[in-house]
This record gives C-alpha cells, structure tokens and sequence, in this order.
C-alpha cells in the first residue's frame, strides 16, 4: 500500500529533519533511506525532494557543502543546523498532537470534555 | 554516453529557474541523482537506456519540479545579493585605490632597479589661484630625471584651463632641458609628473624656473652627485 504525496506533505519536515539529526546525507541517499524505513511505504517523485531541502535551506534548518563521499564522487550534502535541530522538537510535537487526535476521532475513543 | 531524456529532464526543470545563478548547481545535485539511481538499475540487470528512462520518469514531473525550484531560488533575493556583493567588492576597490599614495601610484611607474636616487621635497609655490606643491625628485639611470607636483586650484569651481607647465627645467651648469614627457592624474588635486631627459650627472643643482605672463617663481634643489649615491 503506498500513501500519497498529500498525506506526507504536512510530516515531510519531520521526516527529512530526522534523517539529518542522525547524520549528513545528500539527496539520492535521502530518498534510499525514506524508502528502506519505510518499506516503500513512502513513494514520491524522487525529484520532488529538492525544492524541500532547497526550501529548509533557506529556511536556515539545514545547510548543504559539497563533499566527496564513500564512493568517492562529490555529492551536495546537507547538514541540520542548530535552528533545524528546534524545528524538529517543534514538528515532533505536532506530529504528536496530530496523530492523538486522529487516533481519538479514529479509534472512537471516548473523552470527557472538562 | 549520451543520456537524452536525463538532458532533457534537467533542461525542462532548468527553464523554470528564473535566477541564472543558480542554474549550475541545480543542474549537478539533479543530474547526480539521475546517475545514482541509474547505477542502481544497472545493478539491477537492466541496461543502459532502460535504466535512464525509469530513472527519469522516478524523478516526476520536470515542469512541477522546476516551478517549485524557483520558488526557492527567488530571482529578487538573489539579485539583491548579486548586486550587494558587487557593491561591497567596488566599494573596497574604490577605498583601497584612495589609500595607495600618489608616490606609488605614479612615480611607481619608474621601476625601483632604474633608479639612483629620489630627493623628499616639500616645496610649495601659488600662481595665481594655482598651488603647486613639489613633492619628489627621482633621478634614473637612463638620464631621465623626473619631477613629480600636485596642484590644484584655490577656487572650487575653476576648471582647468590647461596650466600644466611648471616652467623651465635647467641645472647650475647652464644646461636647459626641452625634451621629454609629462602625465597627470586626479581631480580638484592633480597629481603629475613631468620627465626630462638627458639630465647631466655632474649637475649638483635641478633649478625650475617659471616667468610666464609676468608670474614667476624659481625652485633651486640640491642633488647629490658622484660619490654621494655610487
């Protein structure tokens, strides 16, 4: 079952900051990493990626420096900036409170409203 | 290895980027991606055409992504920083032309191996609402001796009216000396220099003697001969 591109929107965010928290990576790698947690679970266009780091990046969450990497090929990787690593516990929160409240309404959980 | 759909990919997102700065490194982070995933069909079996073609089409829409791109790469952001930095580099060109001092920038024209000797002077003399101020005297191997003044004019507004000889060049020794060159360089402040040549060594004394419409003045400068500078 693959989700679609709507439904990643408001967590895409969450989910490239994280990938980043644990270490630098360029683009190609993202999208590998994305695909193998996720179990394919996660199918984008893989070219739909760069305008969101483009757009962390000028955002100031991450920083990207060219590199030769492993294979020893110069890749433009991106690294999460201190003001990125906030972002995160603010998306973390967010995700938090949006997935309570979809459980709740989906599970049929009941509340008392105080 | 030609790859036409990759090229094309990259050419149809690159024509939605506005700001042309950006192009280049758009281009090589999108054709690194397409290569990458490229490898990885290869390693899959398939060949080379297959493996470019699902590597495109897995990258979407080129139009989608190129109009997103530029959304990021606003043209007006961009051009603000261009033209910053362009100011900035001028700015500091403009500043470190001001600080070089006129004797480096003129009489540095005369190579330090050439010369024998330069005399400080600090000679002023006013024609008028002309100032002339006699600052150097450089003495070259080739005979050439060079006489380096600023002047300018008292009144703001005047223009020059093209007063730019400082009068005869002559020495204690009865010679007088025509030939040679003259340049200036500046504003309100013109700073010049003129060049005789042929200047005899034995003369111990540059004499600039100026008579001109009844003005005049007469500057006697000492020089140092024989022993003093070989």
């Amino acid at each position: 079952m693959n989700i679609d591109k709507g439904l990643i929107g408001g967590s895409t965010f969450l989910l490239l900051l994280s990938l980043l928290e644990e270490a630098d990576r360029y683009g190609y790698e993202i999208i590998r990493e994305l695909d193998k947690r996720s179990n394919k679970v996660f199918q984008f266009k893989e070219g739909t990626l760069y305008p969101v780091l483009h757009k962390l990046e000028n955002k100031g969450y991450v920083r990207s420096y060219v590199k030769r990497g492993e294979t020893g090929k110069e890749r433009k990787y991106y690294k999460i900036t201190e003001k990125g690593q906030k972002q995160l516990v603010e998306e973390k929160k967010k995700w938090e409170l949006f997935s309570l409240a979809v459980n709740r309404v989906a599970g049929g959980e009941v509340h008392a409203f105080a | 290895m030609l790859l036409p759909k990759k090229d094309k990919f990259i050419a149809e997102v690159l024509s939605h980027i506005k700001f042309p700065f950006d192009k280049e490194d758009i281009k090589t982070e999108l054709e690194h991606h397409i290569l990458d995933k490229m490898e990885y069909y290869n390693e899959q079996g398939y060949d080379e055409e297959e493996a470019e073609q699902l590597s495109v089409h897995d990258m979407g829409d080129a139009g989608e992504i190129g109009v997103e791109l530029n959304k990021q790469h606003n043209p007006f952001i961009g051009w603000v920083w261009v033209i910053t930095n362009v100011l900035v580099l001028f700015s500091v060109c403009v500043l470190a032309f001001s600080l070089i001092p006129f004797f480096s920038s003129l009489a540095g024209t005369i190579p330090q191996s050439n010369i024998i000797y330069t005399i400080d002077l600090d000679e002023q003399v006013k024609i008028d609402d002309r100032v002339i101020k006699f600052t150097h005297v450089i003495y070259e191997k080739n005979g050439s001796m060079n006489i380096i003044y600023e002047h300018y004019d008292t009144r703001l507004w005047a223009s020059g009216w093209g007063f730019h000889d400082i009068g005869e060049i002559e020495d204690n020794l009865g010679n007088k000396y025509w030939v040679g060159s003259s340049s200036s360089r500046g504003g309100i402040k013109t700073r010049s220099i003129r060049t005789v040549n042929d200047f005899s060594a034995e003369a111990d004394t540059l004499i600039i003697d100026y008579d001109e419409f009844n003005r005049r003045y007469r500057l006697e400068i000492n020089l140092p001969i024989g022993d003093q500078y070989e």
